[in-house]
């Protein structure tokens, strides 16, 4: 996949999404598995039961898309989701997700995850986001050096993959950064 | 005093609300201020739960121990306890934490326990919260009185649990659980 930066200097955009998403949605589900930490917590992803799976405790969902230029014309190409979800009101405080195709540069990534914290923080009134990864993985913050690691769930997450051998699980620790309003703003 | 859990008899549940209402638990129990009415509240009570006991002190009800958010591939699954507070600061908690986790270790494939804790509250829960690993410590992650407290996340294994004196407090204190398989 290749994103491209158009003139505004804008390489992503996003949108909340729709029933016309749900495909997308789905297919995406079942292709990143421990890539969406959210869902892959709750178990397989089912057909019948995905749209309320997706939505669980969700208060904001994004499509995020970037663009390739087609006979000298932009058009969109869906990359993967961005959203907050777990939102606490009282203390102001929300988890934001940032999944997008593996194949995504980190460029993408990280303006995937400064577009939904800032949304965030801006449209709550948080004082506070934090982002849960798989340590295997790469944090969508890891380019943000205003995160601080603040949990670190030691074997949290139980993996095996079906060539595997026998009796050999492997468990990953779940992650969580913070990134704080406060410095948001100041950057 | 004698404690001991037991399932929940639905003619305790406006027994349990006044419970997670009082002064002293509204602001740090799930519902952190607001009041749910009845009706949400039972329904509340059971969204995202694994288990739960009522806590007996003398025959008479006085909090809840819940698991909640169980993971069952990943096998583990987090715990909360609120007591009236006529029983703050007396050991209740504490012991009706250590019968219920030995119940859910006996009744569930479990390899991890988690528990979020305030930093008001650690101080309440030591006996428990020293035999545990502190796998994360969430900056002013919660208001309070309109102060921010953090929030520390214990966890603990049942390997951890087993080399404590816990299971023995658990034993010595259990009289009524129902359920627990032998």
């Amino acid at each position: 996949m290749t994103v491209t930066e158009l003139p505004t200097n804008q390489t992503l955009s996003m949108r909340p999404v729709g029933g016309g998403e749900m495909d997308f949605a789905y297919r995406f589900a079942v292709a990143v598995q421990t890539g969406w930490p959210r869902l892959y917590q709750r178990g397989a992803v089912q057909a019948h039961t995905f749209p309320m799976t997706l939505w669980e405790g969700v208060e904001c969902l994004f499509q995020v898309s970037g663009f390739e230029f087609v006979d000298g014309e932009p058009v969109e190409v869906p990359l993967g989701f961005v959203g907050i979800y777990d939102l606490a009101q009282r203390h102001r405080t929300a988890k934001v997700e940032v999944v997008l195709i593996p194949d995504a540069t980190q460029a993408a990534v990280r303006e995937a995850a400064a577009m939904i914290v800032d949304y965030a923080i801006n449209t709550f009134d948080l004082r506070a986001v934090y982002c849960e990864h798989i340590d295997m993985a790469p944090s969508p913050f890891a380019s943000f050096d205003i995160a601080v690691e603040e949990g670190r769930f030691v074997n949290y997450v139980y993996h095996r993959d079906p060539d595997d051998e026998p009796g050999t699980p492997e468990y990953w620790d779940l992650v969580t950064k913070t990134v704080s309003a406060r410095e948001w703003c100041v950057r | 005093m004698s404690v001991s859990l037991r399932e929940i008899h639905p003619l305790e549940l406006d027994m349990l609300r006044d419970i997670e209402l009082e002064p002293a638990n509204a602001n740090r129990w799930r519902h952190f201020g607001r009041t749910p009415s009845p009706a949400e509240h039972k329904l509340l009570l059971y969204t995202g739960v694994l288990e739960q006991r009522v806590i007996i002190v003398d025959d008479e009800p006085a909090g809840l121990v819940v698991a909640y958010n169980h993971d069952p591939r990943s096998q583990v699954a987090w715990f909360a306890a609120v007591t009236s507070e006529r029983y703050h600061e007396t050991g209740v908690g504490v012991i009706a934490c250590a019968q219920f986790v030995d119940y859910l270790w006996r009744s569930w494939p479990l390899r991890k326990l988690y528990a979020s804790v305030p930093a008001t509250n650690l101080a309440q829960f030591a006996s428990l919260t020293r035999r545990c690993s502190l796998e994360g410590n969430f900056s002013g992650s919660m208001t309070i009185d309109r102060q921010p407290v953090d929030v520390h996340i214990l966890g603990m294994s049942r390997e951890q649990w087993q080399a404590s004196n816990l299971p023995a407090v658990a034993a010595r204190s259990t009289r009524h659980l129902t359920g627990v398989p032998s």
